[in-house]
């Protein structure tokens, strides 16, 4: 990369960081939908900003024998002990070859992770990005809408159905704190 | 006569057994002469002069008479002298006569000399008659009465003449006889000579016609095949000539080459030592490329080792990107926590979900930024890798220029040893070019030499052929001459 192109670069950076401070703050007369750009067993999916409480990265998950076979383990989050479960298993990709770094944390009360290889980055979509699709609906029991973006489209995750579906194979137990 | 005796020999014995007959005939005829002569001798010798002498004593006795009859007629002594005189040659005829006398001739001899004595003592009677004074008439009748003493006298000498005379006959009839017989022999030896010789002579002749038919036949095959070599001996000299011709003028070729040789041995002389000239200048500057080499080698491992402290620090750079990156991971990760909590506070985290936006798009940046300065460290790292590696692959190629160099180096050592050799090699070859060009011209010389042998060999192999051909006409002539002969 060029020396110019670099300051370019950094002006720009500096340019709009100097703009977010100088702009007003954004008015709800468009809405808008944060989205979480994901890839599982190498698939681009988005998740809901809105439906998880939290993002974790790089943490240690201590796996534990259990009869559901999307648990990986547990891991402490937030001084508490969270089961945390393999989002590829759940969409039907089964297990990865390795431990998933990312995890989302789902959940106020008895809050479960979802844990998933790739993340791809931050989207901010206007809702009208978002539209149901059957046919991915039929092919994807947890994804029920497709997220339209710049770099291409992505099936949303319904997170809710995935913690539903979470908690009914465990039959409202917690298999973590059961353990 | 012997198949292997040689014509010389055989005309020789011949001659031999001619001149064998010849002597037999001599001898032969020499003899019968001398039979002859001797016969005709003794006839001449003994007979013819027994018949003088008888003769002689004839006459002798006839003188004495006259002698007596003169005396008693004169008496005068000088008659009795002649009277001894003549006796005495009587006497003396009588003894040679009876000094070559036979027996029988002795025989008669002394009858002779006997009657001659009673002969001569009748005249001694007459005679001292005489001198007596007795009358002459006396006397005559007393000489008369001498008559029968001088008859018995002539009768002894007349018997032996007449004996004399009857040997000489014989004598001569012996001598015609053995005349007449070596005649006779003489003539059957001569006609059996000329016999043999007629014989000798077909028997040399039909041998040595045969023989001379022969070795002439011979002599013609031999003719003919030495016309035959001549004329292949005629045609090879001329084609050796031409070859010689051909061989003098490729040997002129050669001559001419041979010195072109010679110069440019010399000019590869001269062209070698400059050569080693410059073997010797490219070696000296090959030591000192060898020696920049060195320096070459030596800045380039300076080089690596400043390129592998710049890939050293291009990995902490990578270190230290790694962290920021995680920092900036985690704080996109606390900044889209900050934007979900903000949303989960309502209306009063709106404001802090703008700042937190602006973190999670300024770790957004950073991230990305982080990233593109991990893909130029990367070219960094990979730019030094290839930059160690090539240095490294310089190095190496340093090293084998070096290696190479003094390789060079060796090389022009050898180069300069070996055109020294060269040199030395092509002054032999300019020595070695010139000997062979004098040889050359020896050769030359000699070819020119045997051209005009062959040009020679080729007249003289006409001059044969021409001679053969004249050998076979006259072998063809006397083969004519030889069966002539043969028929004849």
């Amino acid at each position: 990369m060029n020396e110019p192109v670099i300051e370019s670069h950094a002006a720009e950076l500096r340019r709009a960081f100097d703009l977010s401070f100088a702009s007003p703050p954004p008015g709800a007369a468009q809405e808008v939908e944060d989205l979480l750009a994901i890839r599982v067993a190498g698939d681009c999916y988005a998740i809901r900003l809105r439906e998880i409480v939290g993002m974790i990265a790089g943490r240690r998950v201590i796996p534990v024998p259990s009869a559901a076979l999307d648990l990986l383990g547990v891991a402490g989050i937030r001084g508490e002990v969270v089961p945390v479960f393999g989002l590829a298993s759940i969409l039907g990709y089964g297990q990865g070859s390795g431990p998933p770094r990312w995890m989302v944390l789902c959940g106020t009360e008895d809050p479960i992770a979802l844990a998933f290889s790739d993340f791809d980055g931050y989207l901010r979509l206007p809702s009208s990005a978002l539209h149901v699709d059957e046919n991915l609906r039929a092919a994807r029991e947890h994804a029920n809408q497709v997220a339209s973006a710049e770099v291409g489209a992505r099936a949303v995750i319904n997170i809710p159905l995935v913690v539903a579906t979470i908690r009914n194979r465990s039959g409202h137990n917690r298999p973590a704190r059961e353990q | 006569m012997g198949r292997s005796w040689t014509f010389g020999k055989k005309i020789a014995a011949g001659f031999a057994a001619v001149v064998v007959l010849s002597m037999i005939i001599s001898t032969i005829a020499v003899y019968a002469l001398k039979t002859v002569v001797a016969s005709k001798d003794r006839l001449l010798e003994i007979n013819a002069l027994n018949l003088v002498d008888a003769e002689k004593l004839l006459r002798a006795r006839e003188q004495k008479g006259s002698d007596v009859r003169a005396y008693l007629l004169t008496r005068e002594d000088r008659f009795l002298d002649e009277m001894k005189s003549d006796r005495a040659d009587f006497l003396a005829t009588l003894a040679r006569m009876k000094a070559i006398a036979n027996d029988e001739e002795k025989g008669l001899l002394d009858k002779v000399e006997r009657a001659e004595t009673e002969h001569q003592g009748a005249f001694d009677s007459v005679i001292a008659l005489r001198k007596t004074e007795v009358t002459l008439d006396a006397v005559v009748r007393a000489f008369e009465g001498v008559g029968p003493q001088r008859d018995a006298l002539d009768k002894a000498i007349s018997s032996f003449a007449a004996f004399e005379q009857r040997l000489l006959d014989e004598g001569k009839k012996a001598a015609t006889d053995t005349a007449s017989s070596a005649m006779t022999v003489v003539g059957i030896v001569s006609v059996t000579a000329l016999l043999v010789a007629i014989g000798i002579a077909l028997v040399l002749t039909r041998t040595l016609s045969r023989q001379v038919g022969s070795a002439v036949q011979h002599v013609q095959s031999s003719s003919s095949e030495l016309q035959t070599a001549a004329n292949q001996q005629a045609t090879g000299a001329k084609e050796q000539s031409t070859a010689m011709n051909e061989i003098t003028t490729t040997i002129s070729e050669l001559l001419a080459t041979s010195k072109q040789i010679a110069e440019s041995a010399q000019r590869v002389a001269h062209i070698a030592e400059q050569t080693a000239s410059g073997a010797r200048s490219g070696e000296q500057t090959v030591s000192k490329a060898n020696e920049s080499i060195g320096g070459i080698k030596r800045q380039v491992d300076l080089i690596v080792t400043h390129m592998l402290d710049l890939g050293k620090k291009s990995q902490q750079i990578g270190g230290i990107l790694e962290i920021i990156n995680e920092l900036a991971e985690q704080t996109n990760i606390l900044a889209i926590n900050a934007t979900i909590e903000a949303a989960g506070a309502g209306d009063a985290g709106k404001r802090f979900a703008v700042v937190a936006d602006e973190i999670r798009k300024l770790a957004d940046r950073v991230g990305g930024s982080t990233k593109e300065i991990r893909g130029l460290i990367d070219e960094i790292r990979a730019a030094v890798n290839t930059t160690v590696m090539t240095t490294e692959g310089g190095t190496k190629a340093v090293d084998a220029g070096a290696r190479q160099f003094s390789e060079v180096a060796t090389a022009f050592k050898q180069i300069a040893s070996l055109v020294s050799t060269t040199t030395e090699a092509a002054r032999e070859i300019e020595l070695s070019t010139k000997q062979q060009t004098t040889a050359v011209e020896q050769v030359n010389i000699a070819v020119a030499n045997v051209a005009q042998a062959t040009r020679e060999t080729e007249a003289s192999s006409n001059q044969t052929f021409q001679t053969a051909s004249q050998l076979t006409g006259l072998s063809r002539d006397l083969m004519r001459l030889v069966r002539s002969q043969t028929n004849a």
